[in-house]
């Protein structure tokens, strides 16, 4: 379990499916307490049971989610939360192109179906996954176990912290486990100097960008961390491309 | 009713941004945006947490900062085990740790 998957093209559907499900699972661990928060945060801000659970369901993106509720709270006009929860979301649009070369030749109603459980995990452990299985037919079943994990893992939480009121809103380690897992995709993912400096021109704008309103510094890291990214492998050709 | 006018926009608002290149059957891209795009992993993924670590109530700390020592064991972990179960588990059990040695 959790362990980078080795390419295995003769894998039946349900095995692809369970592998992704077998591999999402230590990420689903930090998933838990931030649906939680996300249920416990829209009970306090005065929604009902149904609309939390409609808002996990409907919205499905907790960081858009908390920050809708922030605002919420705090008394915004409704097209100032709605644009700024937009905002935080456009990064979707570059998993959406990405993952559009891994799944670009599936039928309609299943890329339809997998933009809606497209999300920051999905998509980075599935284009890992697929990147390391390259040049095999590129199935969606490891990508559709990944994302139905998440998909009930964020609604069960939500539940429970709808039910569970503030009771345990606020650990330390709630704000901990997210990142962590993150960086535990990161730092296996840094296999060449174009990445390595990628990811530490992306995350210095970042840091420098983290009071930015509505998720623009997430917006300049990946631009700059993008061209950094793409400059460095051109001008050293010899580099193996990733 | 603003609840409701509030999910219903972002959660149809989000979808369409989900759906936008996965709407095209095998898009093809121009290659200096393919380039890119195998730089969007790495790259999201030190801009989400990077602020997370060092940026404590709007200001970068790099001082009495808890997440600090166990992101750098957490990052050991993931480079010389490559098991995303172990980092996590070893992150979270140094961040317990050390704070439970400092209060």
């Amino acid at each position: 379990m959790g362990q980078v998957p080795t390419p295995q093209p003769d894998l039946t559907p349900f095995k692809e499916f369970l592998a992704g499900v077998s591999r999402i699972s230590p990420v689903l661990l930090g998933v838990i307490p931030f649906g939680v928060v996300a249920g416990v945060t829209a009970t306090e801000a005065g929604f009902s049971f149904i609309q939390t659970v409609a808002m996990s369901v409907i919205v499905f993106a907790g960081a858009s989610q908390l920050a809708a509720l922030g605002l919420y709270v705090s008394g915004e006009p409704i097209a100032v939360i709605i644009f700024t929860a937009l905002l935080i979301n456009l990064r979707m649009v570059v998993y959406s192109a990405s993952l559009a070369t891994y799944l670009g030749h599936l039928k309609f109603r299943w890329r339809a179906l997998f933009a809606y459980l497209l999300t920051d995990q999905g998509f980075l452990v599935s284009s890992q996954h697929y990147e390391n299985t390259k040049p095999a037919i590129q199935t969606p079943y490891f990508f559709f176990g990944v994302s139905l994990a998440l998909w009930t893992t964020w609604q069960a939480s939500t539940v429970l912290g709808a039910l569970l009121g503030s009771t345990l809103a606020s650990l330390p380690e709630l704000k901990f486990a997210i990142p962590l897992t993150f960086l535990a995709l990161l730092i296996p993912a840094l296999k060449d100097k174009p990445s390595i400096a990628a990811a530490l021109s992306s995350g210095c704008v970042a840091i420098i960008g983290a009071d930015w309103p509505g998720g623009l510094g997430l917006g300049a890291a990946l631009i700059v961390g993008l061209s950094v990214g793409v400059f460095l492998e051109k001008t050293a050709p010899e580099q193996e491309s990733p | 009713m603003t609840p409701w006018i509030m999910i219903i926009a972002i959660g149809v608002g989000t979808y369409l941004l989900r759906l936008s290149f996965l709407a095209m059957s095998k898009p093809t891209y121009p290659a200096g945006m393919a380039k890119a795009l195998r730089y969007v992993p790495v790259t999201v993924l030190a801009a989400l947490v990077a602020p997370k670590i060092f940026v404590i109530n709007e200001d970068l700390t790099l001082i009495k900062n808890p997440y600090i020592i166990p992101a750098v064991l957490a990052s050991l972990i993931a480079w010389s085990t490559k098991h995303l179960g172990l980092t996590i588990a070893g992150g979270l059990l140094a961040f317990w740790t050390l704070t439970w040695a400092i209060s």
